[in-house]
């Protein structure tokens, strides 16, 4: 991209200009991009959640605004804009009007460090994981403000459970996350993408697979076991149901969104789905393998003798992780769909109870892969260096494979053991004789 | 500590429960149930109510369920396809019956005698308060007054829901199409009553609006 906007600027039009200028115009182009995207995905989101769910329920959805109702979210937006905005009289209102940029604001960084296709990240850095993760938790901070300056009780109770929550379930997903950085040995979002190149086993674990772009690392104990933790907690961070605790309608109205109307409750929405998106791309990602998918690897191969298969790949590499972006939303739609809220222990209970330890386990595998598949006489295990690379990589699925079932077990029969120890209803009740049809 | 609730009513349905075979086997149920829901509504629609998965609804304004004969909305006044006569006699039974009052007629005289004729000048229903309550349909022994099943009403323009007779007259051909087989029942009587009526009518009194012109009178009595 840099390339391309020094020869408009400096070769095309001769205009001289330094170096500072072309990245300076390349990061607000795609900062544009960025920006034009967001909302537009937000609008799709809406209307493929709802006509989603509405099938799931037997129903139509929305389907009278534009061809089957695709300009549905459109007129929500125009209806959004034109509401009154009503501040309560008792509000902070500087506070009041912050938490909505303070929430929304942190949920367009997360995606500035995706990769969205091959050489395709928008800022690029070593420690992106971390970042995307880091940036996801300051939205707290927005929900509080919310929920505090509304002085609504409601409002701060919905607060209250948000961070509760956030802070209970932010812990086991960068828990799992953290097995992936020991098995990829980078924190960098991209190279953890390209580091899943390969058929089953990724290509940096086994160089000799052929690459399909399937080596994604859902595949292995650790990855999976990690990627159901973190689809878990991820399901608890954007509040989505079962764990739409601090916005349950029917208990506390709206939660922390309360006290707001018009285009400022539309922000707190827009803040919610662009989480939500982003929290499916990072699934995708981290565990589908982001941009990788057949085809993808070969077209860029290609790219170097000719640039038109390069654009071809970085197009290729964006649908697929659209594609399974997508099929995470309709998953998080799906559960909607299938299951009640739970109660606050629950969650509690599920979150530090569970997946917590799991996650936990989950490392030590992870520790255990990344040792079989990359330690030698230096670290002390000169034995593993006399087996092959497809030994050394059996070796490692075997055994993560073994610890993570044996803790996942343990960990659910102590969980269910104490669950039934809890008084229940006795089975002698006196039932009446029915007959059904 | 256990908990023993009594039921006196029949009425509970004893759930078995199975031990699940592993971890989330119900959770994944669920979801297979829901996933189902979600292929069989790109499926036909339903056709009855004995099938659960699937689209049932009736998009309105495209397609719309059919009505019962018995379906009743507002009220509408019949007269005759051929004749043109009205079927109402202004006997004044259903401005008595109606409960919010909303039927205001005004008989006919006849012109050169000043006698009373059995037929309606004015018949004026107020739709806006009319409660649909069908009561006159019911008390008409003349088999004039019936209840329409058209119910797109809404308008912006209160005063338009001021029913005159002209609004209100329809072909007895048109009832028929809503309730063939109501109409059927009650023909011979409303026809027969009909003729007695026309015989004590003279010349324009008592054809519909919309009709005269298109109808022969029926033939002036002689002066008595």
């Amino acid at each position: 991209m840099e390339a391309l906007i020094n020869y408009l600027l400096n070769t095309a039009l001769n205009l001289h200009a330094p170096e500072w200028v072309i990245l300076l115009i390349r990061h607000l182009l795609v900062a544009t991009i960025l920006f034009l995207v967001v909302p537009f995905q937000m609008l799709l989101l809406t209307y493929f959640e709802r006509r989603v769910i509405a099938r799931m329920q037997d129903r139509v959805g929305p389907n009278r605004v534009g061809w089957e109702g695709v300009l549905q979210p459109i007129a929500d937006a125009v209806k959004m804009f034109t509401k009154e905005d009503i501040v309560p009289a008792a509000a902070d209102k500087g506070v009041h009007l912050l938490a909505t940029g303070v929430v929304v604001v942190p949920t367009m960084f997360m995606l500035s460090v995706l990769p969205w296709g091959p050489g395709m990240t928008p800022v690029d850095f070593e420690t992106s994981l971390l970042f995307f993760f880091a940036i996801s938790s300051v939205s707290a901070i927005g929900l509080v403000m919310g929920g505090w300056s509304g002085n609504n009780k409601f409002s701060l109770l919905g607060a209250m459970r948000a961070v509760a929550q956030m802070i209970s379930y932010e812990m086991p997903a960068i828990l799992s996350i953290l097995a992936l950085v020991l098995m990829t040995g980078s924190m960098s979002i991209s190279k953890i993408v390209e580091a899943q190149g390969g058929l089953i086993a990724n290509l940096t674990d086994l160089p000799k697979v052929p690459d399909l772009g399937l080596g994604w690392l859902l595949f292995t104990p650790v990855g999976f076991l990690a990627f159901v933790c973190f689809f878990i907690s991820a399901l608890a961070e954007g509040e989505r149901t079962p764990f739409d605790i601090p916005e349950a309608d029917s208990e506390i109205v709206a939660g922390y969104m309360t006290e707001y109307s018009g285009m400022k409750f539309g922000m707190f929405y827009l803040a919610q789905y662009v989480l939500n998106f982003a929290l499916c791309a990072i699934t995708a990602t981290l565990f589908f393998g982001g941009w990788q998918g057949p085809g993808v690897s070969q077209l860029s191969a290609m790219g170097a003798n000719n640039q038109l298969f390069s654009i071809l790949a970085g197009a290729l590499g964006v649908v697929y992780l659209l594609l399974k972006t997508y099929f995470f939303f309709f998953t998080m739609v799906w559960i909607r769909g299938a299951f009640p809220r739970l109660r606050i222990d629950q969650l509690m209970g599920l979150g530090w109870k569970f997946l917590l330890p799991l996650t936990l386990v989950n490392i030590f595998s992870a520790a255990i892969w990344a040792a079989c598949i990359h330690w030698g006489p230096e670290q002390g295990l000169a034995f593993l260096s006399a087996f092959g690379p497809w030994k050394r990589w059996a070796i490692a699925f075997l055994s993560t494979l073994v610890i993570n079932l044996l803790a996942a077990t343990l960990l659910v029969r102590i969980n269910s053991s104490a669950e039934s120890s809890m008084p229940k209803l006795v089975e002698d009740q006196k039932f009446g004789a029915v007959t059904l049809p | 500590m256990t908990v023993k609730i009594e039921i006196q009513r029949g009425s509970a349905v004893p759930l078995s429960r199975r031990h699940p075979k592993f971890l989330g086997q119900g959770m994944l149920k669920g979801m297979e149930v829901v996933l189902d829901h979600w292929f069989k509504s790109f499926g036909p629609k339903l056709e009855n109510f004995s099938q659960t998965a699937g689209i049932f609804t009736t998009e309105y304004p495209e397609e719309r369920l059919k009505l019962a004969e018995a379906y009743r909305n507002l009220p509408i006044l019949l007269y005759d396809d051929e004749t043109g006569q009205e079927l109402c006699t202004s006997c004044l039974q259903c401005e008595k019956i109606c409960p919010p009052q909303v039927i205001h007629i005004t008989q006919t005289k006849d012109p050169s005698t000043g006698k009373l004729v059995l037929a309606a000048a004015e018949f004026i229903i107020e739709y806006d308060a009319c409660m649909g309550c069908g009561l006159c349909a019911e008390v008409c022994p003349f088999d004039s007054i019936k209840m329409d099943h058209h119910y797109e009403l809404s308008t912006a323009d209160h005063a338009s829901l001021t029913m005159h007779k002209a609004d209100l007259l329809r072909p007895v051909s048109y009832y028929q199409s809503l309730a063939p087989t109501f109409w059927e029942q009650t023909k011979e009587n409303a026809y027969k009553k009909l003729q007695n009526t026309v015989k004590r009518r003279s010349g324009l009194l008592g054809i519909a609006p919309s009709m005269v012109g298109k109808v022969q009178p029926p033939e002036t009595k002689p002066a008595e």
